[in-house]
């Protein structure tokens, strides 16, 4: 059997470290956010001739 | 060796000393939002949405490889969304309020509870329990009932906020207790 080498390229950057201390209360938050717009609408998906 | 170092060297995580360039299987994320409901109204849109401290990320490693490879080509390996688990502070979870607000606490646990070992020895199909031999991550919960999308492109852009890759075996673990509970079949009772 081959041996095993790892395909992934990797990134310079190590992986994040965490203040355990301060996560121990961390837990989902249900957000919810009314946004006013000026009511005009624009759809991105049709094409507009200029 | 006395029980406090058998303790210490059991471990269910490892995680990847270098993070790699793509999102992987078992990757950790912190600070995911996802979307419940937006409502257009009259000039304004009303967005719910819940953000969730940690999620992992549960596709297959392949699928995830040649969607990332095959960006920029005409391939049928293109990812829409990725399901991806909340993973929670098991500390948090033995409190019984590891849901916050979003749904009633359950009774609190202790670390010497029967079920609770069971859990920390991964013996229970529903959670996943991840204990790192880091002292920068905390233990955490995944509790394979609750699961969702996201967005490919948006988690791309969120790359970031990844704690760690997940070591191989140790993903691959994940990724198959998963797919055994929710492949699992509920007989009825008489």
């Amino acid at each position: 059997m081959d041996d095993y080498i790892n395909p992934l390229p990797e990134q310079s950057v190590f992986s994040k470290t965490l203040d355990v201390a301060s996560v121990k209360q961390s837990t989902p938050k249900r957000i919810k956010i009314e946004y006013e717009t000026t009511g005009k609408i624009k759809d991105f998906s049709k094409k507009t001739s200029e | 060796m006395n029980m406090r170092q058998q303790e210490k060297l059991k471990i269910s995580a490892k995680k990847l000393q270098n993070n790699p360039a793509r999102i992987c299987q078992g990757d950790i994320f912190e600070n995911i939002d996802i979307i419940e409901s937006y409502e257009v109204k009259k000039s304004s849109i009303v967005l719910e949405r819940i953000n969730f401290p940690y999620v992992i990320c549960l596709n297959q490693e392949c699928d995830l490889e040649n969607d990332f490879d095959s960006q920029n080509e005409n391939k049928d390996s293109h990812l829409l969304h990725l399901a991806i688990a909340p993973a929670f502070i098991f500390e948090q979870y033995l409190t019984g309020k590891h849901w916050g607000d979003i749904f009633f606490p359950n009774n609190p646990q202790k670390r010497t509870d029967t079920t609770i070992k069971k859990i920390m020895d991964n013996e229970i199909p529903r959670f996943h329990y991840l204990k790192f031999p880091d002292t920068d991550l905390p233990e955490l919960i995944v509790d394979f009932k609750h699961f969702f999308t996201i967005n490919r492109n948006t988690l791309y852009t969120q790359l970031d906020n990844r704690l760690c890759s997940l070591d191989v075996l140790f993903k691959e673990k994940v990724s198959q207790r998963f797919s055994y509970y929710i492949s699992r079949i509920g007989l009825p009772e008489y």
